[in-house]
């Protein structure tokens, strides 16, 4: 093994690996292309060939080569559309393959097992849920297994799954007591990452496009408050402001992005006006691969560290330093206000005013017709939204398409939309007006998962809209509303069921049953809530709190403590492991059991056994016993003989019974004995 | 210079290492006999981890963070386990074959168990001490002895160098190892160099004669074979043509033993005493009672394996070269 060259055929260990990479490599599908998974299938191919022994030989040096060129020529190709990171997992997982192929030596094997740490590495930063957790440390198990046969080539196998479980069952506490004290740092520096299609909400919105709503019931964010929770129809989650229309597509604002580089540039932080009554609470969002996040009006960071991650921008937005490639918990404070102060009027307002020159007549001859007799902004307002209420507008998941003059068809013609529709069109309108408007995306209400914690899921994407009215600020509308006041107050699921729109969305099937299936949903949901909130958001200011709800307020003489408290917890782990235990003398029970029952009949009548082989003792005894206590002690001499000197030995379930029969014989011979009266101890 | 600094570190490592492993054929591995070093994999193990921390910390990933918790504990953990293993072995020497200068003498080691509960896993290597031609044994396989070959270029009493044993069970993390002094010695004969029996006849008057002894034994009668007679005496010819078992028997020319002995002052000493082994040799071979003379000492005749490696080991002991024990 030392001389480096390893045997091919039937090699446990390399056939494991190869196993291990290619189910791997199939985890990992979604970041993977799909020739990378193939290579990597063909060369589990050759590996199982090799270990059956149909191929002699690896796969000569030269023919690998030319393959890896091949491949790295490929690689470099398409790294151009995949980014950094995708192309390093890609390159990584091919690497595998291609070295598979040839593993013959030591030192190949050895680093292909790096590289798989590696590579459960990066499955993590893909899939996060308690059942892929759980998979990827099997296949750590199974990587383990592939190294421990690699160093016994001869152990069972069942003894190495024994081995490696329970050193992974020991390591476990060590692993736990590190995961709570390490440093939970923030990054250290920018990371490449990789656009994934992700659900959600988009940076664009194209109401008359979108003919179905593609959403679906993934969870987006827990938010658990402290304190109060706001109720159901203030829950208005911004995530996004859009504010460049195209007559089509409402999206963010250039203008928008560029201030704020500036800003966060020259560190040119906005600190909202804020008035009393708050709420805090924390979000523990999903992965989404950007890094806008969730909070209700007005918004702050609560603590230093999330002050340091997040920005606060003049629109209202937070946003993360980096995108939210795993889950994330944040803290906030929010100040519920319909209106919020604007940072920058003059600015704001011309930004906001802009809308394309031509299109939409009707519109535009309907805006002027109604600005004329309602000159006053806030009736204005007033009458757009009463015009959603008087018209027989429909709110369906399911509009008509409607491609040209989106507004004209929608507001004249077919009056059946959802959320972004109607924000849309109201928009758009105010700014016919003169009223600088702009369409905000984000989530609306959020079931009540527990007592004090929402949850909020795709479906309660909403689009909103909010208007400068009075040289005040921004003030929300939402014309959705007027519409279907119910989609406010008791969700979307009420407004599609009372539209019989429910049977064609199947994204609600988990909620809707009864019984032992909703049970298990509930179950399961609570674990990933634990899982998100515990483990996955377990960050520093968790990590503090944790400390101050054990230790009391921190101070750095505590802190050097509990390091030391856990040093030392771990090396009592460690002691606990290895220590060579106290040997207890190890007799076996039966002669245990004879030794007592001739103690107490020595310490009774004054007779030593001394050296006295047993059936003379028992003779001797048998004089000086009364008949009760002879036979108990007849029975247990006997047995005790037996064990030791009779052949065939004893099995188990005659031991067993000979055993508890030898109990029974001693308690009584020890009640017999006691009850004698006047003995003669000396 | 460098190789004078290389000698005396080399020597203070050997008194060291006398002082904390002292020589014994039979050892228990334990705390003062391990020792034991993360191997190069081990430390690329390490690497391994800190780049999962990086990039847990960098996407801010528990997950990876957790990972890497666990392998850290897993490469602590292992420092015991691969120790424990290690320390289970008991190790004995198995005594050892003399041999002929020029041969390889091969000491055999055995491994055993400590206890039966609690067998030691995994491969074990071995090799002598500073040399890298490594032997090993998969404890797993049942079989627990290794050989090693030691060359033997000189005739002389040799005490063995000390042998290194490592494993690397269970991950191949932590190497451990010992330099353990088995505290054997081999016996290393001359090698036999072809040359004419000479026997001294001193008869009972002192005077001295010598015989040229052609053939050595004169053949005598056949006479029938009876069980036990060595089969070298067997009339073979007798018994291929179909006949009875025959043993041939010889009569011995001279009624005494003779003394082969070494003449001093002799040019070529070693030369002489592998002219000696040749003939202790050919003499045991056909069972002449010979003695043999060398310095002062003096080993009476008589005949027999036993002899035979008597006389041998004498010419092992002959001093002037060699290491003298």
């Amino acid at each position: 093994m030392t001389a480096g060259r390893l045997p091919i055929e039937g090699h446990t260990a390399s056939m494991s690996i190869a196993v291990f990479i290619c189910v791997l490599s199939l985890s990992l599908f979604d970041p993977l292309m799909i020739w990378v998974i193939m290579l990597s299938l063909c060369t589990l191919f050759v590996r199982i060939s090799l270990y059956l022994g149909w191929y002699q030989h690896a796969p000569s040096q030269r023919t690998i080569n030319l393959l890896a060129i091949l491949t790295s020529l490929a690689l470099t190709w398409f790294s151009f559309d995949l980014g950094l990171l995708l192309s390093m997992i890609n390159l990584l997982v091919a690497a595998c393959s291609l070295k598979l192929i040839t593993l013959s030596k030591r030192k190949d094997f050895l680093q292909l097992f790096a590289c798989g740490l590696f590579l459960i590495g990066c499955g993590f930063i893909y899939q996060q849920s308690i059942l892929s957790a759980l998979f990827y440390f099997a296949t750590l198990l199974f990587l383990l297994f592939a190294l421990l046969s690699f160093f016994t080539p001869q152990l069972a196998w069942q003894k190495r799954i024994k081995i490696i479980s329970f050193q992974l069952l020991q390591a476990l506490p060590i692993a736990i007591i590190l995961f709570l004290v390490m440093p939970h740092l923030s990054p250290l520096w920018k990371m490449p990452t990789s656009q994934t299609s992700k659900t959600g909400l988009a940076e664009k919105v194209t109401p008359g496009d979108i003919a179905n709503l593609t959403q679906s019931d993934e969870l987006v964010f827990h938010a658990t408050f402290d304190g109060k929770v706001p109720p159901r129809q203030d829950r208005y989650w911004r995530a996004l402001t859009l504010e460049a229309f195209d007559g089509r597509t409402w999206e963010i604002s250039p203008h928008r992005e560029r201030f704020r580089q500036r800003n966060q540039r020259f560190n040119n932080v906005f600190s909202p006006l804020t008035s009393t009554p708050s709420y805090d609470y924390q979000v523990i969002a999903e992965a989404s691969g950007r890094s806008w996040l969730y909070a209700i009006d007005i918004a702050v960071p609560a603590t230093r560290a999330d002050n340091e991650q997040i920005w606060v921008s003049r629109d209202y937005q937070l946003i993360a330093n980096q995108p939210l490639m795993s889950k994330r918990a944040y803290n906030v404070k929010s100040y519920p206000a319909a209106l919020l102060p604007s940072p920058d009027l003059a600015l704001e307002s011309q930004l906001n005013l802009m809308v394309p020159s031509q299109g939409n007549e009707k519109t535009r001859k309907w805006v002027t017709q109604l600005r004329q007799t309602h000159p006053d902004n806030h009736q204005f307002v007033a009458a757009v939204m009463h015009y959603f209420a008087q018209h027989p507008f429909v709110y369906t998941l399911s509009p008509p398409p409607m491609r040209q003059n989106f507004a004209d068809t929608f507001l004249f013609d077919k009056r059946a939309g959802f959320c972004s529709h109607y924000a849309s069109a109201m928009a758009y309108v105010l700014r016919l007006a003169g009223i600088p408007a702009r369409m905000v995306t984000g989530y609306q209400g959020g079931e009540r998962f527990k007592d004090q914690v929402i949850s909020v899921y795709q479906y309660d994407a909403h689009a909103w809209v909010e208007a400068i009215v009075s040289d005040a600020g921004w003030t929300r509308y939402d014309p959705t509303a007027v519409v279907a006041p119910s989609r406010l107050n008791a969700g979307l699921r009420e407004v599609l069921e009372t539209s019989g729109e429910l049977q064609q969305h199947n994204f609600f099937s988990g909620i809707g049953q009864a019984g032992v299936v909703k049970e298990i949903r509930l179950i399961v949901a609570h674990l990933n809530y634990f899982w998100g909130r515990w483990v996955l958001g377990f960050d520093h200011h968790q990590q503090v709190n944790l400390f101050t709800l054990l230790f009391g307020q921190l101070t750095p003489l505590k802190i050097t403590f509990l390091m030391l408290g856990c040093m030392l917890a771990i090396s009592g782990f460690l002691a606990l492991y290895f220590l060579p235990r106290w040997k207890r003398k190890s007799i076996d029970p039966v002669t245990q059991l004879y030794l007592r029952a001739v103690q107490i009949i020595s310490s009774a009548y004054g007779i030593a056994r001394h050296n006295q082989p047993p059936l003379t003792f028992l003779q001797e005894a048998a004089n000086l016993l009364p008949d009760e206590a002879k036979s108990h002690f007849y029975e247990i001499t006997h047995t005790f003989v037996a064990y030791h000197y009779q052949y065939p030995p004893l099995d188990d379930k005659a031991f067993n019974a000979a055993l508890s029969k030898m109990r029974k014989d001693l308690k009584a011979l020890q009640k017999k004995v006691v009850k004698v009266p006047g003995t003669n101890r000396d | 210079m460098l190789n004078y600094v290389k000698q005396s570190w080399q020597g203070r490592v050997n008194q060291w290492l006398n002082k904390r492993i002292p020589a014994a054929s039979k050892q228990r591995l334990n705390l003062r006999s391990i020792f034991i070093f993360p191997t190069w994999f081990g430390l690329g193990y390490l690497v391994t981890c800190a780049g999962l921390f990086i990039l847990g910390t960098n996407y801010q990933n528990n997950l990876m963070l957790l990972l890497f918790d666990l392998l850290l504990g897993l490469f602590l953990l292992n420092l015991f386990a691969s120790y424990m293993n290690f320390s289970r072995l008991q190790i004995h020497a198995l005594p050892i074959q003399p041999v002929f200068a020029g041969g390889h003498a091969s000491l055999a080691i055995h491994l055993q168990p400590t206890d039966e509960d609690a067998l030691a896993h995994g491969m074990v290597n071995a090799c002598w001490w500073n040399d890298n031609t490594v032997q090993c044994v998969d404890l797993d396989s049942g079989y627990t002895r290794i050989s090693l070959p030691y060359f033997t270029p000189k005739r002389g009493i040799y005490s063995l160098p000390r042998v290194t044993l490592f494993s690397e069970y269970p991950f191949g993390l932590y190497r451990c190892w010992t330099h353990l002094n088995l505290d054997q010695h081999v016996m290393v004969y001359p090698a036999p160099h072809a040359s004419k029996v000479q026997l001294q006849f001193k008869p009972g008057n002192g005077e001295q004669y010598s015989t040229q002894q052609e053939g050595h034994d004169d053949f005598y009668a056949l006479r029938p074979y009876q069980q036990g007679e060595p089969l070298h005496r067997v009339a073979w010819k007798n018994v291929a043509k179909g006949g009875e078992w025959v043993s041939k028997s010889f009569s011995h020319v001279q009624s005494q033993a003779g003394y082969l002995e070494l003449i001093t002052p002799c040019s070529d000493t070693e030369l002489e005493l592998s002219r000696l082994c040749y003939q202790i040799l050919t003499l045991s071979e056909n069972n002449i009672l010979f003695g043999l003379k060398l310095g002062n000492a003096t080993i009476e005749p008589s005949q027999g394996e036993q002899h035979k490696h008597r006389c041998l080991a004498a010419l092992a002991h002959y001093p002037t070269t060699g290491e003298i024990v």
